[in-house]
């Protein structure tokens, strides 16, 4: 239980991270959150899925990082101060939420549930908060990462998780190959600026 | 199994029209081909199966499949065959990626809408997204802005997918969707909302909708007819395969459905009522189609989903009819705002016949195919009891806007007599671009007078789904 509640520590500090650094810096951040996640499943005897994290759970943080020095920071819409101050007050509300349904949580899986649900509450702070389309892609790939942690639980499952990581993969080069369009048309990677369609 | 082997056709051709890489005018015709002999080769499949001693059941039963997802992966085919032959005279430059990743969206969702495994099925919608976020980059400029959106928000429905398929796994311990068993009541909540908000992205379910209008209107017009036509019906078909092989199905999440799908309804017919651009008034009134549809799962009885199938399969039918229509206008005129047209009903009668068809055959006027499938999930709301009859007079009220637009957009396009605008060019009145409108009108009509072959075929999956 101490080692699951060590590397849940881990995966949230990572996320909450992602939610307060720069692009740049918060990839990082995802990079080593996927690499934790390679060292939990290890440590879980899950040689294989901690094979493919490893392997390809390196891959969308270069991409994001080939990108990102391609184009412009985007001003953030609110300072770190702010931003830690949400980011503390989203994972309480998380733990409260998974404390409320703490008796439904499969059994031996409590500490992990609870790890889930606050990167869960993180991943949707990334998306609600960030004007970045790379901060947004470091959202879903939060998201992505819940299931990846998910497909763990499940027996024989290796490929599976090479299905779900290839695709991660596929998804991170498909929305840095538009960022970039993106900037290359606006000069910005910010989502807010993209208000031509809007009406 | 060979009707398996026909959806390979259209793959093969995309590895051709890669192949040839700048001789655009030989891939777009190898495109053509290819999926002509598709679809020559389903429908001959089809037809055999329909006519031999066991009947299509039983062919469909032998390969694993239902005989209400071959229809669907048929109807798929034939628009996909019918998009294919439009963009022969409409995409001028196609390019290195058009016809390969055209062909690819066609052949992934006719895959996903077969599958029986999560797994499998989960790799044909990704494959379809993402191929589809790099088309509707397509026309560079403001399509840059669309693809964002689309990509962002669509890949943020695939992650609730993909955690939602993973739960069905852990709960069922099987990848295969006719093996689910029973499970507890808050694995099901919890798997029917990520299932919802996952597939209701990509269907374009109010609040999950802002892409839509965006992609479509900048999406070249043959992929936003694919798009609104047939990969939606096609996603709303896999939620519903979906939703109802989780047993048993909760009131609170069909109640839950039902009231997202009467706001759904609301808000693409009142948006589509104040578009002056042709191509975002049509992606509005898909919303609310998707609304229609998903109000039929909220209903949740085999009569309604009976209805909600049946709009599927006429969704596909009537709105990729609708878009082709505004495609040959588009293509004719260089003008999509509908202030800059009128008075075309004499210059292009045949396209003014196709939207006319349409637009009444989604506002559900007798004895088009959209009434059919309309009456069916008002009768099964009506029936349901408790707050579903309310809730089916006030979707009724709601689409009266989308039927006013249809006529004040008929209106203004065809019957407005203005100078201004410049008859069409003979040229642009390909006969690529006229016989799918002409295609698809008929079948609007036959499917509106004779859609008891395809009722007693949806009907008996409905039962089943429902576990009758």
């Amino acid at each position: 239980m101490e080692t699951v509640l060590a590397f849940g520590i881990l995966w949230v500090i990572c996320a909450v991270l992602i939610v307060i650094l720069s692009d740049k810096w918060s990839t990082l951040a995802l990079l080593a959150l996927n690499l934790i996640i390679a060292a939990f499943l290890f440590t879980e005897n899950d040689l294989a899925g901690a094979l493919v994290k490893a392997a390809l759970g390196i891959l969308s943080p270069i991409i994001i990082l080939l990108a990102v020095v391609r184009t412009k920071q985007t001003k953030p819409r609110f300072g770190k101060l702010p931003m830690s101050a949400v980011a503390l007050v989203t994972l309480a509300l998380s733990y409260a939420v998974a404390f409320s349904m703490q008796s439904q949580f499969p059994p031996g899986r409590t500490t992990e549930t609870y790890a889930l649900i606050a990167l869960f509450g993180i991943a949707f702070l990334i998306l609600v908060s960030q004007r970045s389309i790379f901060k947004l892609l470091l959202g879903i790939l939060v998201l992505e990462n819940i299931g990846t942690l998910l497909i763990a639980w499940g027996e024989n499952t290796a490929l599976l998780a090479v299905v779900a990581e290839v695709f991660v993969v596929l998804i991170t080069l498909t929305i840095a190959l538009i960022a970039l369009m993106d900037f290359a048309e606006y000069g910005s990677i910010d989502s807010n600026k993209l208000i031509n369609l809007r009406g | 199994m060979y009707i398996l082997y026909t959806l390979a056709i259209p793959l093969i051709t995309a590895a051709i029209c890669a192949l040839f890489g700048r001789k655009t005018k030989i891939a777009a015709y190898a495109a053509v081909a290819g999926m002509t002999l598709s679809a020559v080769l389903f429908t001959a499949n089809l037809f055999v199966a329909t006519n031999a001693t066991a009947g299509l059941d039983s062919f469909a039963t032998a390969i694993g499949l239902s005989t209400v997802g071959l229809m669907v992966a048929y109807v798929v085919i034939v628009i996909g065959t019918l998009v294919t032959w439009f963009s022969l005279p409409y995409i001028e430059n196609p390019g290195r990626i058009y016809y390969p990743l055209l062909l690819i969206i066609i052949s992934a969702t006719a895959a996903a809408v077969l599958s029986t495994n999560i797994a499998t099925l989960y790799i044909f919608l990704e494959i379809s997204t993402l191929s589809t976020a790099i088309l509707v980059t397509y026309r560079k400029g403001r399509a840059f802005e669309a693809a964002t959106k689309f990509v962002v928000l669509n890949s943020i429905g695939s992650s609730f997918t993909l955690i939602a398929l993973i739960l069905m796994f852990l709960n069922y311990g099987t990848l295969n969707i006719g093996s689910f068993g029973s499970t507890s009541s808050n694995a099901i909540l919890l798997m029917s909302l990520f299932l919802l908000i996952g597939l209701g992205t990509k269907i374009g379910v109010v609040p999950m909708h802002s892409w839509v209008p965006d992609t479509y209107g900048e999406a070249p017009t043959p992929v936003s007819t694919f798009l609104a036509g047939t990969v939606k019906a096609a996603t709303a078909f896999i939620l519903i395969r979906f939703l109802f092989a989780l047993h048993p199905a909760l009131d609170v999440v069909l109640l839950f459905i039902a009231v997202t799908a009467v706001l759904t309804v609301g808000v693409g017919a009142f948006m589509a009522y104040t578009q002056k651009d042709l191509k975002r008034f049509l992606a509005y009134s898909s919303i609310e189609q998707a609304g229609i549809i998903l109000f039929a799962i909220g209903i949740g009885s085999s009569a309604a989903l009976t209805g909600g199938i049946f709009q599927i399969i006429n969704n596909m039918v009537m709105k990729s009819l609708l878009f082709l229509c505004v495609g040959a206008i588009i293509a004719a005129t260089k003008q999509r705002n509908i202030d800059g047209l009128g008075s075309l009903v004499t210059k292009m009668p045949i396209v003014a016949g196709g939207f006319l068809i349409g637009a009444l055959a989604l506002s559900g006027i007798p004895p088009l195919n959209g009434f059919i499938s309309e009456y069916l999930i008002l009768q099964a709301g009506f029936d349901k009891g408790g707050i579903y009859p309310a809730l089916s007079v006030v979707l009724l009220v709601l689409t009266f806007p989308m039927f006013a637009a249809y006529i004040k957009v008929f209106q203004r396009v065809f019957l407005t007599v203005d100078q201004k605008i410049q008859a069409p060019a003979a040229s642009y009145l390909s006969i690529y671009i006229i016989l799918p409108i002409i295609i698809l009108s008929v079948l609007c009509v036959l499917m509106g007078i004779f859609p008891t072959a395809i009722i007693d075929q949806i009907n008996k999956l409905s039962l089943a789904l429902l576990g009758g």
